[in-house]
């Protein structure tokens, strides 16, 4: 377990490989959705978006408009091990997220 | 930038934050801090509704996948909540806060937001006038929204264009707000 301090680092987590394997569709990308909520600042989802993943500006606020305004968007993908570890993360710093098979 | 009275936190050439808040509030923050210590501590995300809000299902819809998930990451998640938890509260009196020390102060104060306001039934319709007729919940909204002006004034030191972000209706080609 090497997530030291989660919010400290900016570099994607590592945590144990998940129990339940992937029967169904293994091949398949883990997409990590992030669902709207009347509490975080517009400000504060952009600047997560931006520290967590290494999202420009840009493309970091793109995300957050469609999290406000369609209720929830895909912000990264990947393994189902990655997706959990970007998950913790988002958790982590208090964002509502989600993730399911692509 | 004109001078504000009510200024909370600067930003500083070196990348840190300088720390303008009054020292009853400083005290306040710390007392918080360690309250919120307490419930990560003691409450669980069955027993408390703003304890389920920090810790979230990952999987929707899939009771399995969501243990074996919160066996895996609930400890490290809640270790770097109670390591923010801890820098909150051994800085609160701090005239100048790192970078680094700032950025878990965000994170911090953001989580007492979301228990406040779960707490509360915060929802976009909340104001103001919410709950004039309930004292204690009117305390309660009234820390609310001194931390949520707390958090978008230290993400603004810390970077000073976040302030411009959510003011303005999305760029053309992308979704009415």
């Amino acid at each position: 377990m090497t997530i030291h301090e989660i919010r400290a680092s900016t570099a994607p987590g590592v945590i144990d490989r998940p129990l339940v394997e992937d029967v169904l569709r293994p091949d398949f990308p883990w997409v990590v959705v992030v669902w709207d909520d009347p509490i975080n600042l517009t400000s504060y989802v952009t600047w997560v978006f931006q520290k967590l993943f290494g999202y420009s500006r840009a493309k970091a606020e793109k995300l957050m408009w469609e999290v406000h305004t369609l209720g929830k968007a895909a912000v990264s993908s990947g393994t189902r091990e990655r997706a959990e570890a970007d998950v913790a993360r988002l958790h982590a710093h208090g964002l509502w997220a989600t993730m399911e098979q692509g | 930038m004109t001078a504000n009275v009510w200024a909370s936190f600067d930003p500083r050439e070196d990348g840190g934050v300088a720390n303008q808040l009054a020292p009853k509030a400083r005290e306040s923050l710390a007392a918080f801090a360690s309250e919120y210590r307490e419930l990560l501590l003691t409450e669980s995300q069955s027993s408390d509704p703003g304890m389920a809000r920090l810790f979230p299902p990952a999987y929707r819809e899939d009771v399995l996948r969501n243990l074996d998930f919160e066996r895996r990451a609930h400890d490290d998640v809640l270790a770097a909540r109670l390591a923010g938890v801890g820098v909150l509260e051994a800085t609160a009196g701090d005239d100048i806060l790192t970078k680094e020390t700032a950025t878990l102060w965000v994170g911090t104060l953001n989580d007492l937001r979301l228990v406040v306001g779960t707490r509360l039934g915060v929802t976009a319709e909340t104001d103001d006038e919410t709950f004039d007729a309930d004292p204690d919940s009117l305390e309660q909204w009234g820390v609310y929204t001194w931390l949520t002006t707390l958090v978008g004034d230290l993400l603004e030191a810390l970077d000073p264009t976040l302030g411009d972000v959510g003011t303005e209706e999305p760029p053309p080609g992308e979704p009415p707000a």
